[in-house]
This record gives C-alpha cells, structure tokens and sequence, in this order.
C-alpha cells in the first residue's frame, strides 16, 4: 500500500485496532467486514507501517493449550494516518447528511 | 475403514484442516507464522463457544465461513513469493556474474554485438520500410506512371493529354494530380540560389489533405494560365529566407525572372515530390493538352483511390483506360500501358527494400550466433557448476525452481548485453543519420532512437536470454544427484558434449550462410566497380547553369552566354577543357526521342526506336574522355548554319547498322523531326543511370545547332576539382551578377553515389559475415579446448602406454572437424535455399555462384580447423606424469 489515503474499510479497520480490538477475529467481529477483507488489510496496513504485530505471551496461550495468538497495535504514523482519514470521511458524512436533510414527505 | 477414519478426521474441526491446506500455497518464509496466526484465532474462538463436539452446526459453519477468509489472505500473499524468490534469484545471479568475470565479460560483448546490430538495422528498417508516411491515410496514395514493356520501359513519364484523359474516365481514384519537379532561380536582395521546386496541380494538397501554417492552397483558379503566378513555399524557406514572419504572404518571389506572389507556407513534413522549397501551379497550355502532344511524356502524376479501392482493382481499370487511348490514337498511344506504384514503394524503392529485409535477416543470424555462443559458454560452465546444482537439489531445490535461476542468471546477462547494444544502436542511427546523403538511404532522417526502439532492444534481450539460457538451464539440471556428488562435478559430460557438439554445428552452418550471402555481394560489388562507365570521372568539375527565359529570351542570347562562360572558363588556371551537355552522366533522368533512318521503310505507330538524346559543345568527349571510336566528335564547326549533324554510341551502330557504315547515314530525331543529322562519328558507350545499366542508343546533338537554356557544365581540371567550385562560380557572375550556380559536383562523386547503397550494403553484409565467422571460431575452439580439459587424465593415460603425439592430435582434431563439416554440409544446403533472396540485389553474379560456395566453405573450414588445431596441439604436450598425478 502507498503512503496515500486509506479506503474506507481499512479506515474502519484501523479505527478497530486503536479502539483497543487487537486480535483478527476481534476486528471481523466489531467490523463485520470478511476474514478475506480483514486479514490482507492488516498485513498492507503493517507493511505500511501503520501497524505493528507481536505474538501472544506464550504462557497464556499454553495454559488454554491453543497457539499464541497475534496481536496488531497502531504505531505513530498508524495514528496520524488514521486522524487523517477520519477527517476526510467525516467531510464525506457530513456532505451525505447535508442531501439527507433534504425535506421529506411526512405521513403525519 | 481407513477411509471413514480419515472422512471423521476431515470433519471434526474441518477449519483446521482447511488453514493447513491453504498454508501450502503461502510463500514458504511466512508458511509458520501463516499457519499460527489463522489456527491461534480459530481455536481461541472454539474455545471460547465449546468443544467441536458440543457445538451446534451453526456454529460449526461459522467457524469454516471464518476459516475460508484465510484463502483470500493466502493468495493475496502471492505476489510476495514471487518478489522474494526474485531477489533472490537475482542477488544470486549478480554474484556469479562478479564471480566470473571473464565469462561475464565474454557473454556481455558478444551479446551487445549481436544486439546492438540487430537494434541498429532494426531502426533503420522500422524507420524506412515501417512507419507510415506521414500523410493522412498513405495507403490510398499511389504515382500513376506511362510504361512501354516492349522498350523496357517501366515507370515512364505522363504526357498531359493522356493525363486529362485518366482524369475523366476513371473510377478508383478520388483526385489525381499533376507535377513536375524543376528546379528555380531565386534572384532578389540575397545571392541568387537555385531553389528546388516544382510545377503541381492546384488540387495536389487536397489529395494530400495537408494544411497549410499560414495562407492557403492553391484553388482551380489559380491553375490557368495567366493567373498561376502564386507560389506556395515551404517552410524551410519561409524560416531561411523570411524569418519565420507572417507578412511573407502577399509578398513577390523572383523565380527565373518571374514575380511569383507567396500565397500560402507548407509545413515540413510536406516534402513531395522531391523536396521542393517552392511550389508553383502547372496550369497547362491547351496547346500543352492537345492532341499532337500525346507523345510529350514530362509529368508525374499522383492519385489517391477512394477508400475500399486496392491497388490491383485500380491497376485493371488504368490498363483498361490506356488499351481504349491505344485504339483511339494509335499514332502515339499504341503499346504503352499504364502502371501503379503505391506511394511507400516508390519513396521506399525495392532494391532499398529488399537490402534492407536481407541485412536484418543476417543481424538475426549473427544474434542467434552470438545466442549459440553465449549457449555453449554457459554448457562448459554448467560442468563446473554440477555439484553446486546437485546440492542445492539435494537441499531440496526443486528443478524448476533451479531452472527458474539458471535463466535468470542468463536474462542479467542478455540485458546487460542489451544495455550495451543500445549504446553501440544509438551511436549507429546517428551514423546513419550523418551518412544518410552519402548513403542514397531514403527517409533517412526518420531513423531516430525512440520508445519503439528501446522496447526492441528489451524484447530482443529478452528473447535472447531465454534462447540461449533454455538448453544449458536444461542440461545442467538434468542431474543425477548421487553421480555429481560422487564424481565431484564432472557428470553427464557425454550428452554435455553432444549439445554442445550440436551447437557449433549449428554456428559453423549459420556463419557459412552469411558468409556466402556476403561472397556473393561482394563479388557482385566487385564486377560493379570494375564496369567501364564509357567515361573517366577522375579530375571533372560539374555544375548546372539555368537561364531564365524571361531573361534570355532567344537563342541567340542563350548561346552567347554559354560560349563565353565556356571561353572564360576554359582559361581559369588548372582547368584543362570546358564542355556543357544538357545531362551529365551519372544522372536519375534523361531526355528520350524516337528517331529514323532515311531510307529504310518507317515502322508501325509506337513501334518506332528511340534513344538517349544528349545536347553537347564542342570538347565534350574530350573532357569526359569518351573514346571516339569511328569518325570525328563533334567540333566548333557544328554551328548554327552548317550542316546538321549527329554522333551515335556504339550499341547504336550495333543495332542499326550492324553491317554497314554508320558514317554518313541520316537521321531524323523526334526532338524535330523536319531536320534531318547526318552521322559524323560513333562514341563508346556510357552508363547514363549507373554501372549497372544496360546498353542503350544514344545520340550527341551539337548544342550550338539546338540550344537549350539550361546546360550542364563539365571541366577537366589539373588541380582537385572542387577547389575551383569558387571560381567557376565568380565567372558565372561576371557574366550575369543575378545567375545562380546548381549542383556543383565532381563526377566522382555523382559515381560514389550511384553505387553507393551496393557499397553500404555490402560493407554491412561482410562486416555480420566477418563477426559471425569470429564467433563460430571462438565456439569451436571453446568445445575442442574444453574436450582437452576434459580428457587430460586420457589422454596422459593413452600416452604412458605408448600413443605418439600424431595419435593423440588426431583423436582431439577428429571431434572438431567432423563437427565443422557438418556445419559446413548444413550451411551449404541453407545457403543454397537462402541465397535467392539475394538475386534482385547482385550484378552479374549468379545467386548460385559455384566458386563463392566452395570457397566461402573452403574458408570456414580452414579457419575451424585451426581453431580445432591450437588446443589439439596442447592436448600432445600433456605431461603424462602430471595428468595421471593430478587425480
């Protein structure tokens, strides 16, 4: 991925790490978006750089005996690419709303 | 039984087995973390809802929905094997390239040479024979050109009658025009020039659909006599001669003494038809038109078929319109035909054409010699990389993946050979471009480097690589692994040898087709220069003077200025003699006029010979030193006033009076046919178009008894010719301060260009013959001297037990030259099939040439066979003590 502006789903995405949803799963659970959407998302995200992976303490996991799982944390230029595109969406939301507020007919 | 088990194992948990069959399609480097970070998630989530077994199918299926995601992860994860075994492969490549530098350095050269000529001709041919003219739609475009077959006559000049008749009668051709080049002398502020230009219909820039920079195109109006004094320049002129303004339109042209006013400028790609500075309506005559000129043949006609119409369906209806002219005027129509030559191959040529294809067919052959070399370079290295190959296969390297590498390492090499051949392409195309008026090489100046160029050589790199990667990338995997290892390297020589056996029969048979294909040519270019011209062009000065008719409107005046320019020429220091004719050998045109003799019965309408018409001073022969072989030549005393008389060619007398004297006959000549000449003398012959034309009749007529106002001066000279080019020039001015000089020229090199692209050609031909036979050396003496490597411990072997040196010569000499008379068998065969495409190119030589076949093959054979010699002889000194230590 370039250093441009992020789609939408990956702002999503991005927004579901910083709000604390660090695990693959967790992200397609809050977004709803696919595994297929999800998971290459995070892998672009990382190569960009606005990403960081670590695994799992290994302790935790042997105590569940499951694999350690991955976990995805936001770096600095995560964050700024992030307060970036959510300005450019809101000015998407906000020119939608404006068509919404158009009058409509009232059935009161 | 065992399949329940398995069909249970696949269904309990069905998701995990799903991530480790996706996993095998994830580059290997991020397979593990892959596996685990799609598993770590899978199972948490089981265990978080149940165990597998307690779960209701619902969550069962969203777990397998989750699972299937990882297929989309997985294959978007492709491009990154790809990107990584890449580097991989070309980090690796790089270092054997630094590691072996020799071969490196061999590979690289003998690649550029072979691709950077192959660019270079490329270029060219894309340039002359592939681009398009830059007209609107050039395909519908084609010269309409008179011909008589019987006379041999193909593409002859229109006479305007017949023309005005094609014009109404036909049905393929939206627009035909007129023109005729003729060259102009500019007089004004400047020094008088002579500008070239040409008469044209007013609807030529309409057929071809070219706009003007500013003003406008000649309209119907302006072609009637009276009122075509317009001209339309070019804006080549228009930058020189006016600076590029635009109040040049309006303004007056002195063109031979006339006011021409400019009405419109031509951009630069408008160069038809030859070049012209200045272009001028025609506006025909009705005198011109008429009946009685029918015979005039002096216009060039042009046309552009309506769409949908071929050439052939225009062709069929053009000779249909010149058989119904035939029967309607017998007298001067009967027996000429009509032909149609599409506008590319009369600017193109065929003769240029074919030498173009045949020169690109042998860089193909030297690319792929040069392919065959860098092939068998690799074969001898890939014996010494067996054991690196058997170990990284034993690693577990699988063989396509080592194929993958071995190509790569070639494709590096071919594409720095093609970064290096560009260099040698992009210096040839400005060679070519500096040369290309030296050369006669139409549309010379649109060989340039450009994108298509550049894709060319990155293709042909490409290519090239692959070519010559294919087989060793081939042989050298196709290894037992145990045997390399054992052997340390030294497995599979047998069929290493036998490729490699086969490659240079392979070499030897392709040079020997370019060698031949160049023997031929040069044998050709050879009998060309040794053709006697008839004339010795050694020490000629010659230069074109055109006298305005405005001017010197009689011809008395024309002539008193052409005696006393001869007179003050004629006593400049270092001139010998001074003669004028009105064409000068070697020349592109001629003036053709049907004569008679007396007294023999006049033949059928057309039927009539004729021949080439010169109009020559007194001294002609003398200072072009054309043997007089019967009578006298043509003296001061052929005057106005005295008896008319005519000097024929001996190819004339031949023909004519074959046995009787030609002295004294009479003839009359279609220049004015109530004159009757009587025959003074006979010359030798003279190659009028080139050395390679056939033997025509020719006339010389006294100029001082039918003066023309244009003459074409020649002097014989003491000093080099064209240091008095200043001179002759200042007495012209003398004369007449406002008459400009044309076409200052030795003869020597009016000849020079006549054989000039025979020349190139030839020099092109030998120079890729020369290369390849260099090559196919290097290839043979590469596989005798790697065998000798090979077989040192043999040989030292076979020596300790008695052989003598000539048996061990022979035993290395046998493999080579059997390999080389092979080649040479198979080179004489694809050279007999081959050089036909070479016939339309030779002068006097069969395509068959039975001495260039033996002795080109001779040639090769002789050279392979001391390249075979050199490491044979090295195989006898082998110290039989030392070779057998050596293990």
């Amino acid at each position: 991925m370039g250093k441009g502006f992020l789609t939408y789903s990956t702002t999503v995405i991005l927004r579901a790490v910083a709000n604390g949803h660090l695990y693959g799963f967790d992200i397609i659970d809050i977004t709803g978006l696919p595994g297929g959407t999800v998971y290459p998302a995070l892998r672009r995200l990382e190569e960009a750089g606005h990403l960081a992976s670590k695994w799992e303490k290994p302790h935790i996991a042997q105590s569940q005996l499951r694999p350690a799982r991955k976990y995805y944390e936001l770096t600095r230029a995560g964050r700024d690419a992030l307060t970036e595109a959510v300005r450019r969406y809101r000015l998407l939301e906000q020119t939608q709303l404006h068509k919404a507020r158009e009058p409509k007919p009232s059935r009161a | 039984m065992r399949l329940l088990t398995l069909c249970s194992r696949i269904f309990t948990r069905p998701h995990l087995r799903l991530i480790a069959l996706v996993g095998l399609i994830v580059p290997r480097r991020l397979r593990a973390d892959w596996r685990q970070e799609w598993e770590a998630e899978l199972r948490y989530r089981e265990l978080l809802l149940a165990e597998w077994d307690k779960l209701d199918w619902r969550h069962k299926l969203e777990l397998v929905r989750r699972s299937i995601g990882a297929f989309w992860d997985a294959l978007l994860l492709q491009p990154r094997r790809l990107e990584d075994e890449m580097f991989q492969d070309l980090h690796y490549g790089l270092r054997m390239m630094l590691k072996n530098r020799g071969f490196t350095l061999i590979a690289v050269f003998t690649l550029a040479l072979g691709i950077g000529a192959n660019t270079a001709i490329f270029s060219v041919v894309n340039a002359v024979l592939l681009r398009p003219l830059p007209l609107d739609k050039p395909d519908e475009l084609v010269l309409v050109w008179e011909n008589s077959l019987a006379k041999g006559w193909k593409q002859f000049s229109v006479a305007p009658p017949n023309f005005a008749d094609w014009r109404e009668q036909n049905h393929v051709f939206e627009q035909l025009a007129a023109f005729r080049s003729s060259s102009f002398n500019l007089t004004g502020d400047d020094q008088p020039t002579v500008l070239a230009g040409a008469r044209v219909s007013s609807n030529l820039f309409n057929l071809l659909r070219v706009q003007t920079l500013a003003g406008r195109v000649f309209t119907a109006e302006d072609d009637q006599l009276g009122k075509n004094h317009v001209a339309v320049i070019s804006e080549g002129l228009w930058q020189r001669r006016f600076g590029g303004r635009h109040d040049v339109l309006g303004k007056g042209l002195s063109l031979d003494g006339e006011i021409y006013m400019v009405v419109g400028v031509l951009p630069a790609k408008v160069t038809f038809p030859s070049r012209p500075d200045v272009w001028i309506p025609i506006a025909f005559s009705s005198e011109e038109l008429s009946n009685q000129r029918r015979g005039a043949h002096g216009i060039g006609v042009i046309g552009r078929m309506k769409p949908g119409v071929t050439l052939e369906r225009a062709q069929e209806e053009m000779s249909a319109i010149a058989v119904r002219l035939g029967t309607q005027y017998p007298a001067s129509n009967k027996g000429w035909g009509i032909t149609l030559v599409s506008m590319m191959d009369s600017v193109v040529g065929s003769g240029v054409r074919r030498a173009l294809w045949v020169l690109l067919g042998a860089v193909v052959l030297v690319l792929l010699i040069a392919c065959v070399n860098v092939a068998n370079l690799l074969l001898a290295r890939s014996a010494a990389r067996g054991r690196e190959v058997a170990i990284r296969s034993a690693l577990g390297a699988s063989r396509l993946r080592l194929i993958r590498q071995l190509l790569m390492e070639s494709a590096m090499l071919s594409l720095v050979g093609g970064a290096l051949g560009l260099l040698i392409a992009v210096s040839s195309v400005g060679l070519v471009r500096t040369m290309g008026p030296a050369l006669n090489l139409p549309r010379y100046r649109d060989v340039q480097v450009n994108p298509t160029m550049l894709a060319f050589t990155l293709g042909v790199s490409l290519l090239a690589g692959i070519l010559f990667g294919l087989a060793p990338a081939y042989q050298t995997t196709r290894i037992d692994v145990n045997d390399a290892l054992k052997e340390g390297g030294q497995s599979g020589g047998a069929k290493r040898q036998r490729l490699r056996g086969l490659l240079v029969v392979s070499e030897v048979a392709l040079s020997l087709v370019l060698l031949v294909g160049a023997g031929l040519l040069i044998q050709s270019f050879v009998r060309l220069q040794r053709v006697d011209p008839g004339f010795d062009s050694h020490n000629v000065l010659t230069l074109q003077v055109s006298l305005p008719q405005a001017k010197y409107r009689d011809a008395a005046q024309q002539t008193n200025f052409f005696r006393e320019l001869l007179g003050r020429l004629r006593s400049l220091p270092g001139v010998e003699a001074a003669a004028g004719s009105n064409f000068v050998p070697i020349s592109s045109s001629d003036e053709e006029f049907h004569f008679t003799v007396e007294g023999r019965p006049s033949l059928a309408p057309g039927q009539a010979p004729s021949a080439t018409y010169y109009c020559v001073t007194p001294d002609y022969f003398r200072v072009l030193q054309i043997p007089v072989r019967k009578g006298r030549p043509i003296g001061e005393q052929d005057r106005d006033g005295r008896p008319r008389v005519i000097v024929i060619n001996e190819t004339m007398a031949r023909r004519f009076f074959p046995n009787e004297d030609p002295i004294g006959q009479r003839l009359r000549l279609g220049r004015d046919s109530r004159i009757v000449r009587e025959i003074v003398g006979v010359v030798a012959d003279v190659k009028h178009y080139g050395l390679d034309d056939a033997e025509f009749s020719q006339v010389y007529e006294p100029f001082f008894q039918m003066p023309e106002p244009r003459l074409t001066l020649a002097l014989r000279t003491r000093v080099p010719p064209a240091t008095l080019a200043a001179a002759v020039r200042a007495e012209v001015n003398a004369i007449d301060k406002d008459q400009p000089v044309a076409f200052v020229r030795t003869l020597e090199e009016a000849v020079a260009l006549s054989t000039a692209q025979p020349k190139f050609r030839t020099v092109l031909q030998g120079m890729f013959a020369g290369l390849s036979l260099l090559l196919a050396t290097i290839g043979i003496y590469g596989v005798t001297a790697y065998a000798v490597t090979q077989r040192t411990r043999e040989i030292g072997m076979r020596m300790a037990l008695g052989a003598q040196p000539g048996d061990v010569l022979w035993l290395m000499l046998r493999r080579g030259m059997l390999l080389a008379l092979s080649g040479v068998v198979l080179g004489l065969a694809g050279a007999f099939a081959l050089s036909r495409v070479l016939k339309a190119l030779l002068f006097e030589v069969e395509v068959h040439d039975p001495l260039t076949f033996v002795s080109m093959a001779v040639l090769l054979y002789a050279v392979a066979l001391a390249a075979c010699w050199i490491p044979a002889r090295r195989a006898t000194r082998v110290d039989p003590l030392a070779a057998l230590k050596h293990e």
